[in-house]
């Protein structure tokens, strides 16, 4: 297997872009990824592109990657559309990588790129419930939020973690946001604003749920040949891991297994621990998946975030920064986007070019994308560590 | 068309979600003869035994605890909440279900464990003006 660089990244900004064709902001994060990389169009040898809701959303069934990557100029090479729910954009990744680890290719191109927003919550919520079993979950009416309560209600039952504690995630990650010039929300709110906005779900009210919004971003993945050619500030994929459930039917829903298994599978691969983490984007889609998600991958003690969350230890100033970039929580989550601009931001922070949110000295991150929910468990879950 | 065909009928959300055996509604699922465990919906090969040869259907029961519950505020189209949604572990299979919840709105009503019992209510008309039916749990009465 050879080592794999990502020399370009590029991101939209985050938001309701309701007059913006998904083509466009495809083009856009493409663009800016090439340009970043110092690349042409002529050069991406393969690209795979991510996507979860179009078919819904817009009514592009099929082909989406194809249509974005021509406004680009990317033609006549190998393109493949990935769905994995809200790791869509990280299995794109994965899938470039891999296409450039395995040395079949040596420039290989990611791009994540999702509308959600089309003014009608329902068609939204339909898309996404989506990412349920349609023919049993989603027919008798669970929505994701429905989903990440209910995991919700069971885990604060068994850790006796607060509403107040799960609201800190939200809080810390508004104030993140506010430092990222690409985020949807770039406004603090207090714990009391998020336990009295609009309940959605109990307990998760609108303000503990990720926005709805629109955006993309995009990732130049090469071999060490052509990044010394290419880059002066290469940044390596040191693990990449995607794995989906079990659906056991009588199994605890209050912890992450699919997470742990991930999770060590990755520090295996990277030959690091978490303790050489300087920063981890995390899938907040909830509040509570932030808890349920460092814990499971093993970056935070079981049962022990909402201390952490108490002692800013979770902080971009903290022992580990989760979710520095506003996460899905602030920034936004275009779902398909969401895993490749998780990435980007890694990237930035190991290059040192994440301006106000920059982590100090920062060496290592990790990305980590997780989608659906099928009987209670996470179909797909994919995780990956960054090194300068 | 005949009479038959323009009567409304009674059409279940889950095609083969459940049987009625009097008046007493059941969850058809699957279960492996060999390790013994049930799978609802139906899985054809069990997930353990990796075998489909000692796959039944089996009715399978319907009372059960209740292992967590929301009430969903935010629906997709077809719904109108609010409504109570929640995991019910069935007896005596031990395997969760997922499941809308009758008979209460409030989120804070039932502690997990409650027992819980399951019915047949509509859910809503289909176009044709059918009712379009499923099945639900509801805390068993005190």
């Amino acid at each position: 297997m050879r080592e794999v660089a990502v020399i370009g990244v590029g991101m939209t900004n985050f938001g309701k872009f309701i007059d913006t064709p998904l083509k466009e902001l495809g083009r856009r994060a493409t663009w800016d990824a090439l340009k970043d990389a110092g690349m042409s169009p002529n050069d991406i040898q393969i690209a795979y592109v991510g996507n979860a809701c179009a078919s819904i959303m817009t009514g592009q069934v099929m082909v989406l990657g194809q249509i974005v990557l021509k406004e680009v100029g990317i033609r006549n090479i190998p393109i493949t559309n990935v769905e994995n729910a809200c790791a869509s954009g990280s299995s794109a990744f994965r899938e470039a990588w891999m296409a450039v680890a395995s040395g079949i290719y040596d420039v290989a191109l990611a791009v994540g790129v999702e509308k959600l927003y089309a003014g009608d919550t329902s068609l939204s919520t339909k898309a996404l419930a989506g990412a349920t079993e349609v023919e049993y979950e989603a027919n008798l009416g669970l929505t994701m939020p429905g989903h990440w309560a209910l995991r919700a209600k069971r885990f604060m039952e068994k850790y006796g973690t607060t509403r107040e504690q799960l609201a800190k995630v939200s809080v810390k990650n508004h104030r993140n946001g506010c430092l990222n010039p690409r985020s949807q929300y770039k406004k603090e709110c207090t714990v009391e604003e998020v336990l009295n906005s609009r309940m959605i779900a109990d307990p998760l009210t609108i303000m503990s749920c990720n926005p709805l919004g629109d955006g993309a971003a995009a990732a130049v993945m090469v071999s060490r040949e052509v990044a010394a050619r290419y880059s002066t500030k290469p940044v390596w994929v040191a693990a990449s891991v995607l794995t989906s459930g079990s659906y056991d039917l009588d199994r605890e829903i209050s912890r992450n297994q699919l997470e742990g298994l991930a999770g060590k599978q990755a520090f295996q691969m990277a030959g690091i621990g978490p303790e050489d983490l300087d920063l981890a984007e995390v899938h907040d889609c909830f509040t509570i998946a932030e808890f349920m998600r460092v814990e499971g991958l093993g970056l935070v003690p079981e049962g022990d975030y909402g201390r952490w969350l108490d002692e800013g230890w979770s902080n971009i100033d903290g022992k580990l920064a989760v979710n520095p970039s506003g996460g899905l929580l602030a920034k936004g989550h275009p779902v398909g986007a969401t895993g490749v601009a998780q990435i980007a931001e890694v990237v930035w922070h190991l290059r040192g070019e994440a301006g106000e949110r920059q982590v100090a000295d920062a060496k290592a991150g990790l990305a980590h994308c997780s989608g659906g929910g099928v009987a209670g468990d996470t179909p797909a879950c994919c995780v990956h560590i960054l090194k300068k | 068309m005949n009479d038959a065909a323009q009567a409304k009928q009674t059409i279940p959300v889950i095609p083969g979600a459940f049987e009625m055996e009097g008046d007493e509604p059941h969850l058809i699922g699957t279960k492996c003869t060999t390790c013994g465990k049930a799978f609802f919906p139906p899985r054809q090969i069990c997930s353990y035994c990796l075998t489909d040869e000692a796959i039944v259907k089996a009715k399978l029961g319907n009372k059960g605890k209740l292992y967590a519950y929301t009430v969903i505020n935010v629906a997709s189209r077809e719904f109108a909440p609010p409504y109570a949604f929640g995991f019910v572990v069935i007896e005596p299979e031990n395997i969760r279900i997922a499941t809308l919840i009758s008979g209460v709105l409030d989120p804070n009503e039932l502690r997990s464990g409650a027992e819980m019992e399951m019915v047949i209510e509509k859910l809503r008309n289909d176009k044709a003006g059918n009712d379009v039916t499923t099945f639900k749990f509801r805390p068993v009465a005190k």
